[in-house]
């Protein structure tokens, strides 16, 4: 029998809350508006629940995991964006409880935390962005990462639009900086439309997404340059458009309840490591740590990490098996399926994600307490 | 049942001012002198002061806007741990201090579940927060139709929905001025809709609330904050109240003349003159202290035009339907002129007041500076002499552009106490706390006496928080669970579906998303409301 329900989806920064899904026999099958990332997490995931036992923590996965734990000299704990927030406080006990370090897994977010210091931000939630003018896109085509938001810009006033590539971007964005302050007498030809366009527009939005800036801190420092200069002379705003959920809002959980951001957390042993803005692939790269608990889906890593996080004792706590081999693999819901719980949309908005099917798994919650108490979860 | 034995009691409330007595608690509260102490426990307090806990009314220690700004300071542990320490922190901070009730003073409702989240981890004391309510769209339309019902009842679905307690305007409509390109709104200019002027909204606003019988009125950010000159069109606002019962805040920052070069000079005069004519109202200082600051706040316009001059970044994010949070990192230093004559303004304006029930002090942490440093503010209040040192090392603008050196008042302990306690709580219409009578709260703290005010306030022998002992020597001893203070004014719940349908219009977030949504708030206390409405 078929079960129409609501839902928000949990899959992409933007969370529509809209959805209307229909599932049968614990397969989806229609999803209402339509959404190819959406469907496809979807499907996935309830494959993954109908599955059943697989899901049920063994044991010995588990006492593995507390045994890399205890023996860590070196912890890393990486917690994903697309986490609910309740995570943050149970990953926060664990770093404290084994001396660990603790980090925003999007390195991303560190370029724009650097560069923002110097510069500053502006943003605006969602039903601001109707009234703009202007919409440039800094990164990957959202038809394919965020396929509402491409929809949803199509409805606004985005007549004079341009998708900028990762691969030109720093040289891309600086011109049209400079053309801003008229610095730049010679304007490419295919960029002379749009730069007339934007230095008449009296508001706009630019979106950065996350393989833009993996570019490094320069291009996040020049994007922040050009909105700066352009809220000289209009009202434009800046989202971050990460490919999974908000980043951003995870880190400002971890500051307001840990006192970091897209860095670390010093415990006693690691006093040495203070200031709080270091990066994960740093650690990573230079082998730094000798254990990394993995909190949520790692997709938006950069790929080689993965790789690297197969050489050391990696726990994964995630709701989706990976791809590549961890040490452990602890299967937990997946919040928005099999779980409520609260994450912020892109412009920062939290939303609470409600749950839908009775799966068994553990919450995230659930199980970073039992590592902390040294008892499976029930 | 304890005693706190022969302390020196100040309960300005009761004008009770150093009278060595014993002080009866039980369960929480105080009650009256026993006849014997039987098996009470004894807490020798003898040459010791005994006062009411410290109960603050305008700070910014949750939210988004200050989780933002948190990003500024990433690499600046020391300024991140002064003026944004994480909510947990700032709280036990608060309560070392001798404070164990704090107010939050601002949070839009698209933000209360990051606001309340916040909250719920500052459990040490007890805390609330105002709902940010001067730009919010469904209340604007209210007021421009004028529509009273409406617009009573938006405002209490308001409060209710983000569990607030208390209703702020920040610049009134001045952020939907400054988002059609309007950066400085006047009090009689239309702010955008209809002719509905800031003038408007205040009056009608502030009535609603005490007509609601909110137990703390309507608190007040008024427009044109931190403008040479300003303190005309501040006292214009103050008038256009009418004598209605209302709270304005960081006035410190509202009490500036203007002189030939466009720079500052002290107003205080003026504004402490013209505010003993509004016995109805109620202030906090926003006194600045030197150092690093942040500006946190939803005058967007207000931090637009700073940001131009100070050349800083800014953090600024608009919100749909509801006007902006902004931030912006600040400095305050003491051979900066500006700096130094607001610095110098502030105490003035403090020692000119003679009413420290009605004035109480703030530094609008992190806005003028970190709430870390009250004790060095009260030990300028109170002795002339440090104050004089002060202005001799500070940029001579202080000594020229205000009268601070001329001022010789020295505040004494009662009144000390009257603006960091009984004032605080009374405006907050807290009527158990602030004060050591009979039925009170036992929220005590009590310090050794020392020669220098700065030393003793920093570092209180003990704070009692619901008459356990849960600071003692700026060191947490007990983690009491406080409660999250709340007000749900009644309103017609029938008005329910037509308030959601105009807010699907207006927001992205889904209606039963919004605002608190379906968030349990935990430990909640809610404060009745005294409606006047018939």
């Amino acid at each position: 029998m078929t079960n129409d329900l609501r839902a928000t989806c949990p899959f992409c920064s933007l969370h529509c809350a809209d959805l209307r899904l229909s599932i049968d026999e614990g397969r989806l099958t229609r999803l209402s508006p339509q959404c190819e990332f959406g469907m496809r997490n979807y499907t996935w995931v309830l494959r993954s629940i109908a599955v059943g036992d697989e899901y049920s923590i063994p044991t010995n996965q588990f006492t593995q995991a507390l045994t890399i734990l205890e023996s860590a000299r070196r912890l890393l704990v990486v917690l994903s964006a697309d986490v609910p927030d309740v995570a943050v406080e149970g990953a926060l006990r664990i770093v404290r409880k084994y001396h660990g370090v603790l980090s925003v897994e999007d390195e991303t977010l560190n370029n724009l935390n650097i560069s923002m210091k110097e510069v500053g931000g502006f943003s605006a939630t969602l039903g601001e962005l109707k009234e703009v003018e202007m919409v440039f896109i800094c990164g990957a085509e959202p038809k394919h990462s965020h396929p509402r938001l491409a929809e949803f810009l199509s409805r606004c006033a985005i007549d004079n639009s341009l998708i900028i590539s990762p691969l030109e971007s720093f040289e891309t964005i600086r011109q049209l900086r400079l053309v801003l302050a008229d610095e730049t007498p010679e304007v490419p030809q295919k960029y002379r439309k749009t730069m007339d366009a934007m230095r008449s527009a009296s508001t706009g939005v630019i979106f950065v997404d996350s393989s833009f800036l993996q570019a490094g801190e320069p291009t996040a420092r020049e994007l922040l340059l050009w909105l700066r200069d352009l809220n000289r002379c209009g009202r434009w705003y800046g989202q971050y458009l990460p490919i999974g959920a908000n980043s951003v809002v995870v880190a400002e959980t971890l500051l307001s309840t840990g006192g970091i951001a897209g860095g670390l957390f010093s415990g006693e042993d690691f006093e040495e490591i203070s200031p709080r803005c270091w990066k994960t692939s740093k650690l990573i790269n230079d082998g730094w740590m000798d254990a990394c608990l993995f909190v949520g889906n790692p997709s938006t890593l950069v790929e080689n990490f993965a790789i690297r996080l197969q050489g050391v004792n990696t726990i994964l706590i995630d709701p989706i098996q990976p791809s590549w081999k961890p040490a452990v693999w602890l299967p937990v819901t997946q919040v928005g399926v099999d779980a409520a719980g609260s994450m912020a949309r892109l412009d920062g908005v939290p939303l609470l994600l409600e749950q839908f099917v009775e799966s068994g798994r553990p919450t995230i919650q659930t199980l970073l307490v039992g590592l902390l108490e040294g008892r499976v979860p029930s | 049942m304890i005693v706190i034995r022969g302390g020196e009691l100040y309960d300005p409330a009761h004008g009770v001012e150093g009278e060595a007595r014993d002080l009866w608690v039980d369960e929480g509260h105080i009650v009256p002198a026993q006849a014997t102490a039987g098996n009470a426990e004894i807490m020798d307090a003898r040459g010791m002061i005994v006062a009411p806990a410290g109960v603050e009314i305008h700070t910014h220690v949750a939210g988004s806007g200050l989780n933002a700004a948190r990003r500024f300071l990433l690499n600046d542990c020391g300024t991140l741990d002064a003026l944004a320490n994480q909510a947990r922190f700032a709280a036990e901070q608060y309560l070392c201090l001798g404070y164990t009730t704090v107010m939050d003073a601002a949070s839009a409702p698209l933000f209360a579940r990051s606001t309340m989240a916040d909250l719920q981890q500052m459990e040490v004391v007890d805390r609330g927060t105002y709902t940010l309510m001067g730009d919010n769209r469904m209340l604007l339309e209210a007021l421009a139709d004028d529509d009273r019902n409406r617009i009573r009842d938006t405002l209490a679905w308001l409060l209710e929905a983000s569990g607030g307690y208390a209703v702020k305007l920040v610049n009134p409509g001045g952020g939907l001025a400054w988002k059609s390109g309007r950066p400085a709104l006047e009090l009689d200019e239309p702010i955008g809709l209809g002719g509905l002027t800031q003038r408007q909204v205040l009056y009608r606003v502030v009535e609603f609330a005490n007509e609601l019988g909110l137990p703390h009125p309507a608190h007040i950010h008024a427009g044109n904050l931190g403008r040479p000159g300003n303190y005309a069109s501040f006292l214009e606002t103050v008038r256009a109240l009418e004598g209605q019962r209302a709270h304005f805040c960081h006035i410190q920052f509202y009490a500036y003349g203007e002189d030939a070069q466009g720079g500052y000079n002290s107003a205080a005069e003026q504004v402490a003159e013209e505010l003993e004519n509004h016995p109805d109202l109620t202030f906090d200082l926003g006194q600045v202290v030197f150092g690093s600051a942040l500006a946190v706040s939803a005058d967007t316009s207000g931090l637009d035009r700073l940001r131009r001059l100070t050349r800083q970044p800014w953090i600024s994010r608009q919100l749909e339907g509801e006007g902006g949070m902004s931030a912006l990192p600040l400095a305050y230093r003491m051979k900066d002129a500006p700096s130094a004559v607001q610095w110098a303004t502030g105490l003035e304006l403090m020692l000119r007041f003679d009413h420290p029930e009605r004035l109480f002090l703030t530094t609008d942490h992190p806005n003028g500076g970190r709430f870390t440093a009250y004790p060095q503010v009260i030990a300028w209040l109170m002795n002339r002499a440090t104050r004089q040192e002060m202005l001799r090392h500070v940029h001579p603008a202080a000594r020229k552009a205000t009268r601070l050196a001329e001022v010789d008042r020295e505040f004494n302990l009662g009144e000390v106490f009257a603006m960091t306690s009984w004032g605080p709580a009374r405006a907050l219409g807290l009527d158990n706390r602030g004060h050591l009578g009979v039925g009170a709260k036992a929220d005590i703290r009590c310090y050794r006496k020392q020669e220098n005010p700065e030393t003793m306030f920093a570092r209180p022998a003990w704070v009692m928080r619901n008459g356990w002992v849960v600071a003692r020597e700026g060191e947490l001893v007990e983690r009491a669970d406080g409660e999250v203070l709340v007000t749900r004014p009644a309103w017609d719940r029938e008005r329910l579906s037509r308030l959601h349908n105009r807010l699907a219009e207006l927001v992205s977030v889904p209606v039963r998303q919004y605002a608190l949504g379906e968030m349990r708030i935990e430990k909640l206390r809610e404060v009745a409301c005294k409606s006047t409405a018939c």
